[in-house]
């Protein structure tokens, strides 16, 4: 009966171990397509208020390999490393030291945000944000962590303070 | 595997603030004048919910000790509902007759404390499930309600 007992225990255990690692798959998930729907609006938004213009046009074409190049050369290289989802709980240290992590981030990211809005050609506008867009991409699909879900709400977080309170 | 059971009061406490936030932003609408405003109303509906996501993405895998421990606190949570009711209509009237300017025609702050609150409502219902805290967060969003609606 024991014997029993223990063994549904232990499935129990770890049928809520795979839980929670799919739970937190899908909350990384829902948060790097958050970020990339906030990438798309900046980028649109800053285009048409500040009222770019696209001088050549073969350029634009050109624009996105400069930082998807880099991203593509980056992944074939490190193949095998990689962080995983873990299915443990955290510790408080580790909780305060990853959102003095965000808080860091978030704080780049408003200067970053206020960066762009300086930029006054199409081009260098979209080839930024698709440095962006690669950074974040490579995160989510590397850095599958506490670390990486830390720097993209991070970013998130920087850009939707600038939009609100600088813009 | 714990039941989802459905939950009344989280029910119409969440659709009293989604209906607020629509008729908020039916209203605010009508005062914009160029795309800055759309975004800055937009940004304050989005802001919260990344870090929403931030802290489920944390908080997952010790949903099971806390759920355990929170069955006091039912007098405490009257109290704090009843106090912060009461606080936050006193505070937005103030807060009107000193800048001379009416709430509901300012754009960032109901809609930035509305959305928050909403969020932070409904994570608390899944995670910790804190009386005191849900009675703090129903008082304040009763408060605006009433602000909005009946005084004006």
């Amino acid at each position: 009966m024991e014997n029993y007992k223990a063994s549904t225990d232990l499935t129990e255990n770890r049928e809520f171990k795979n839980d929670v690692r799919s739970k937190r798959e899908k909350y990384f998930w829902m948060q790097a397509l958050i970020l990339a729907l906030l990438l798309v609006v900046t980028g649109f938004t800053f285009l048409t208020y500040n009222n770019l213009e696209i001088a050549k046009g073969i350029k634009i074409i050109f624009a996105p390999f400069l930082s998807v190049v880099p991203l593509i050369f980056t992944l074939t290289i490190i193949r095998e490393w990689g962080r995983k989802f873990k299915q443990k709980e955290y510790s408080v240290q580790q909780i305060r030291r990853y959102s003095v992590i965000t808080v860091v981030t978030a704080g780049l990211f408003v200067l970053v945000t206020k960066l762009l809005s300086h930029i006054t050609a199409a081009e260098i506008l979209i080839a930024v944000v698709i440095a962006i867009a690669s950074i974040m991409s490579f995160v989510s699909l590397k850095v599958r962590d506490i670390l990486g879900i830390s720097i993209l709400t991070g970013i998130a977080e920087g850009i939707i303070i600038y939009m609100i309170f600088f813009f | 595997m714990a039941k989802t059971r459905f939950d009344i009061v989280f029910f119409i406490v969440v659709s009293l603030a989604v209906f607020m936030l629509v008729y908020l932003s039916v209203h605010l609408t009508s005062k914009i004048s160029d795309i800055k405003d759309l975004i800055r109303l937009s940004g304050t509906i989005i802001l919260p919910v990344p870090l929403v996501i931030y802290s489920l993405y944390i908080s997952v895998s010790s949903r099971r000790k806390i759920k355990k421990q929170s069955k006091k606190h039912t007098l405490s949570s009257i109290i704090i509902f009843t106090l912060t009711l009461i606080i936050s209509i006193a505070l937005i009237h103030s807060f009107e007759r000193i800048t001379q300017s009416t709430f509901k025609d300012n754009i960032i702050v109901p809609t930035l404390i509305n959305s928050s609150v909403t969020v932070l409502f409904a994570l608390n219902h899944i995670t910790i499930d804190d009386k005191r805290a849900a009675g703090f967060l129903c008082g304040l969003l009763l408060g605006m309600a009433i602000h909005i609606f009946i005084f004006n």
